[in-house]
């Protein structure tokens, strides 16, 4: 029971993992399966139906002939004993032959010539070629007469053989095999015996007994002809198996030891390699056996059947050719498609269709790629609708001034009330209105050179009333400052860096704005002399400038804001650069395209 | 389990005939089982065949019994043979209708008067009994067969020569015949006169007696002759029982050489007459093969085969046919004083 759920189990496994097999797999063996196994069954079925139709064929046909033959045989037996009676037309020789007592030797050496000198003429040189010698054994007596010398176990005063006159056979005539009998003939040659019983049919008395010796050529001449193909045989055999006749002499004389295992004796049957027809004769129960290889039979088909063989490898080859181009015709495309899914799930949505079939998987590929389309598009409007936040946010963010700013313009502008200074008072309040009306007519995007420099200006100027001596700037425009736009506050981010970070106590912080053209671009630097940074330092700036990081975050805010603005707006090759050495300054360089113009974007 | 026997299954079918067991042999066509003597044994139901002689103890009969026994015992048949004590119809004509209440199957009979014997005959046909004739016919229509041991024409003309050559074709004869009524004696005694007409005009032909086929009586009527005709040449016995007693009757009247004796009768009968000189030839067929060849005819008509000119018997020979429904068993032989002790009839 175990044994079994596991087999199942198994087959479960087996099943489960053809189908984790590939398509294209899977076609290919559905293909083989359908096409080639049918056809190598059916080939193989219709082959050994054929063989087989054929042995029937010859199973059927040559007991037939074998019958014929065997018929044959009994007629031609039945003559020769006919032809024995002969003997009765010779009253002379009946006359001797009812004799059983002799007064002399010579008058029974006279009876024997007149015997041996009829049978000689009679039989010997008769027509009948086969009849090998003619023995009568009558009272006591041995007449013969032989073509060839013969050895015997008898004299002449004993039977032929173990047969004699006591032997009584009556009216039953027999043929006897030569291990039957102690009868050789000096050539050995094989021949049969028939015995037939003298009657002397007025009398009612027996006379003794004729034998007829036969060569076998009779019956070779009957059976020979039935089949001359190489590799066919063919003997007789009595029901014991001892084969009296074969076709191949040196078989004669020997025993069938097979005779009790063949299933049928009237009929044919085959092994493995060989097709037996077998016939028993009516009379003397005598088995004429055919036997043929089976391969000869089918000889003359081999030729078809190497024909047919081949042309099942044409179809085969080219069934699996055609499997195989249409598993990969439909599996191909499919392939195709699973790579540019991948492509898409990596981000790349800038995947193309070369295949524009019109079946399943054309439409499939169609659906797909209007999918991405359709994914393109929503990620492209979430993406727009992201940086609109993001622009509206930092435009809060640039929109405010620093409280820091106002506070300490507003403390200078008190200290400045108190020491009655009213002209830099008036001054500078009319500066703060400008820069507090320029940061809150937040309109427009961009804004030209000249509006921001003259903002930049306004702040520096601010910050100079309340460092006094401790701060210098110089601001040097070398294009049409009302031309050219630029992002609005671009440039104040930069300065109040450098008003933040550079001071030095006890030097004089001067810091330039130098706008000037460089080819195609504008290059605006923000300058100062004061300290400068460490290269550890600048390095890790430079670092955060290219990554692009998050805009809020409280440390260098106001840098990074301007380098992701101008990213925003020119792209990743407009980004802030920064220069600067320990003690001796920071420089940083905004370029713009020329002729920018606001777009809108 | 069900896909575990389905791919079996599969498996099986595409193997199947890979399988088939190593060196055995596989049938392909079967004639039957040869036909051997069984069909014989089969309808061995055990004939009866009843057999009447002409007349009881003569030795003539007695030897056809003899052929009739051998034959009954190699053909496996039961056979009745009876005669009457005398040598008439009526007696036969019992015998007959016991052998009909009897059942047997067939009937052969010798008969002594063919148209008295005729009615009962006819009416063991009518029960289903193959009616044969042997030795001496009846009506056609009361048989459907009869064996006639020699052609009457042959064996008549023959006897009437061997009677010439002994009295060199001259002088007067008697022929001593069974009985009047006994169809064979008579068509015998007609070529016996036919042959002495056409070619012996200087012999003369004195009286025809009849024996009845006994041999007291024949003796008897031998003697009268003899007294009768003393310048008789001859004597032809038409009979098993003449030539003996006209022999004997020679011998007596120590005519021995003088007087021809010649006919039908047996070996035995007339070995001591023919070597004594008192009878010179005799002429006859073997009547142990013809009651062999009555039975075994018997059977093979009960086995429905139908004889056929020069078939051949087995243990006789050859037969020829007269007509459609008549046998002739062989030729005559004669029997002289030296080839008779060859004979044991």
């Amino acid at each position: 029971m175990i044994l079994q759920e596991k087999m199942w189990i198994n087959m479960i496994f087996k099943r489960r993992s053809f189908r984790d097999y590939r398509l294209q797999t899977k076609l290919f063996i559905t293909y083989i399966a359908i096409t080639v196994i049918p056809i190598a069954l059916l080939g193989y079925l219709a082959y050994s139906q054929y063989i087989s139709s054929i042995e029937r064929q010859v199973g059927t046909y040559i007991p037939r002939l074998l019958d014929q033959a065997n018929d044959n045989i009994e007629r031609q037996i039945d003559e020769f004993f006919q032809m024995s009676d002969q003997i009765y037309n010779a009253p002379m020789i009946i006359e001797i032959l009812r004799k059983d007592a002799y007064q002399t030797v010579s008058a029974m050496r006279q009876d024997e010539f007149i015997v041996d000198s009829y049978l000689s003429s009679t039989f010997i040189h008769g027509s009948q070629q086969d009849i090998l010698g003619v023995f009568i054994s009558s009272n006591n007596r041995l007449f013969s007469s032989t073509r060839t010398d013969y050895l015997s176990g008898f004299s002449t005063k004993e039977a032929v053989g173990i047969y004699g006159q006591n032997l009584d056979l009556r009216s039953q005539e027999r043929v006897l095999l030569p291990n039957e009998t102690s009868l050789q003939f000096q050539d050995k040659r094989p021949f049969i015996l028939i015995a037939k019983p003298l009657i002397d049919v007025e009398n009612r008395l027996s006379l003794g007994t004729m034998f007829i010796v036969l060569d076998l050529s009779f019956i070779d001449r009957i059976v020979r002809p039935i089949d001359e193909q190489e590799g066919a045989e063919m003997w007789l055999m009595n029901k014991k198996g001892y084969m009296l006749y074969h076709t191949s002499a040196n078989q004669v004389g020997r025993k069938d030891g097979e005779i009790t295992e063949y299933p049928t004796l009237n009929g044919s049957f085959k092994t493995e390699e060989m097709l037996f027809g077998m016939d028993v004769s009516e009379q003397q129960q005598w088995i004429l056996t055919h036997r043929i290889p089976l391969g000869q039979l089918t000889a003359e088909t081999n030729f078809v059947r190497t024909i047919t063989i081949l042309l099942f490898m044409a179809v085969i080859i080219i069934a699996l050719i055609m499997a195989a181009l249409l598993a990969w015709g439909v599996a191909k495309p499919l392939q195709h498609l699973t790579e540019q899914m991948k492509r898409v799930e990596k981000g790349d949505f800038n995947v193309v269709f070369d295949r524009q079939s019109k079946d399943e998987v054309g439409m499939l590929s169609d659906r797909f790629q209007t999918m991405i389309r359709e994914i393109q598009g929503l990620i492209r409007e979430k993406y727009q609708i992201e940086l609109k936040q993001k622009e509206a946010e930092i435009y809060a963010l640039q929109s405010q001034i620093n409280p820091h700013f106002m506070y300490n313009t507003l403390e200078t502008i008190a200290m400045t009330v108190e020491e009655d200074d009213r002209d830099t008072v008036v001054d500078m309040v009319t500066i703060l209105g400008r820069m507090l009306r320029y940061s809150l007519s937040n309109k427009e995007k961009f804004v030209t050179i000249h509006q921001e420099l003259q903002h930049i200006r306004d702040y520096l100027t601010i910050q100079s009333y309340r460092f006094e001596d401790e701060l210098a700037f110089r601001i040097e425009v070398q294009v049409d400052g009302n031309k050219e736009y630029i992002p609005k506050f671009i440039l104040q981010p930069l300065v109040e860096n450098a008003l933040e970070h550079a001071f030095v106590p006890g030097k004089q912080l001067v810091v330039v704005v130098l706008i000037k053209r460089a080819g195609a671009e504008i290059h605006m630097s923000v300058s100062d002399n004061g300290a400068g940074m460490s290269k550890i330092k600048l390095l890790e700036i430079r670092q955060l400038l290219t990554l692009q990081t998050d805009l809020n975050r409280d440390h260098h805010f106001g840098i990074l804001n301007v380098n992701g603005r101008l990213v925003l707006h020119y792209g990743e090759a407009y980004t802030l650069q920064v220069d600067s050495e320990k003690s001796t300054g920071t420089t940083m360089l905004i370029r713009v395209p020329v002729n920018q113009e606001e777009t809108g974007v | 389990m069900p896909l575990k026997k389905r791919l079996c299954t599969m498996w099986v079918f595409l193997f199947v005939s890979g399988c088939s067991n190593g060196d055995s042999y596989e049938l392909l066509v079967s004639n039957g089982s040869s036909s051997t003597m069984h069909p014989e044994a089969q309808n061995e139901h055990q004939y009866t065949i009843g057999i009447v002689s002409k007349v009881d103890n003569i030795p003539y009969f007695n030897s056809v019994k003899e052929g009739v026994m051998e034959a009954a015992e190699q053909l496996k048949v039961d056979v009745l043979y009876e005669g009457p004590t005398a040598a008439d119809a009526k007696g036969q004509k019992v015998i007959v209708e016991k052998f009909i209440n009897q059942k047997v199957d067939v009937i052969a009979i010798s008969a002594n008067d063919p148209i008295q014997l005729a009615p009962v005959l006819k009416r063991a046909k009518a029960a289903g009994i193959i009616v044969i004739t042997w030795d001496s016919d009846t009506e056609a229509e009361a048989r459907n067969l009869f064996i006639d041991m020699v052609n009457p024409e042959v064996l008549g003309r023959h006897v009437m020569d061997t009677l010439a050559w002994n009295t060199g074709e001259q002088g007067s004869f008697a022929i001593m015949t069974g009985s009047f009524s006994a169809s064979n004696h008579n068509e015998w005694l007609k070529w016996i006169q036919a042959q002495w007409k056409e070619y012996y005009p200087n012999m003369n032909l004195v009286e025809v007696v009849a024996t009845n086929d006994d041999p007291h009586n024949a003796f008897v009527q031998a003697q009268i002759l003899l007294k009768k005709y003393p310048d008789l040449a001859g004597i032809i016995g038409n009979s098993s029982v003449g030539p003996p007693a006209a022999a004997k009757a020679v011998e007596e009247a120590e005519k021995n050489h003088e007087i021809a004796v010649v006919g039908v009768s047996t070996p035995d009968l007339m070995r001591d007459y023919l070597k004594k000189g008192s009878a010179q030839v005799v002429t006859l067929w073997s009547p142990k093969k013809l009651g062999y060849l009555t039975v075994s005819m018997a059977k093979s008509l009960i086995d429905g085969e139908q004889p056929v000119d020069f078939q051949y018997m087995p243990g006789v020979g050859t037969i020829r046919m007269r007509g459609t429904d008549t046998i002739i068993m062989g030729e005559p032989i004669d029997f002289t004083r030296e080839n008779v002790d060859q004979y044991d009839f």
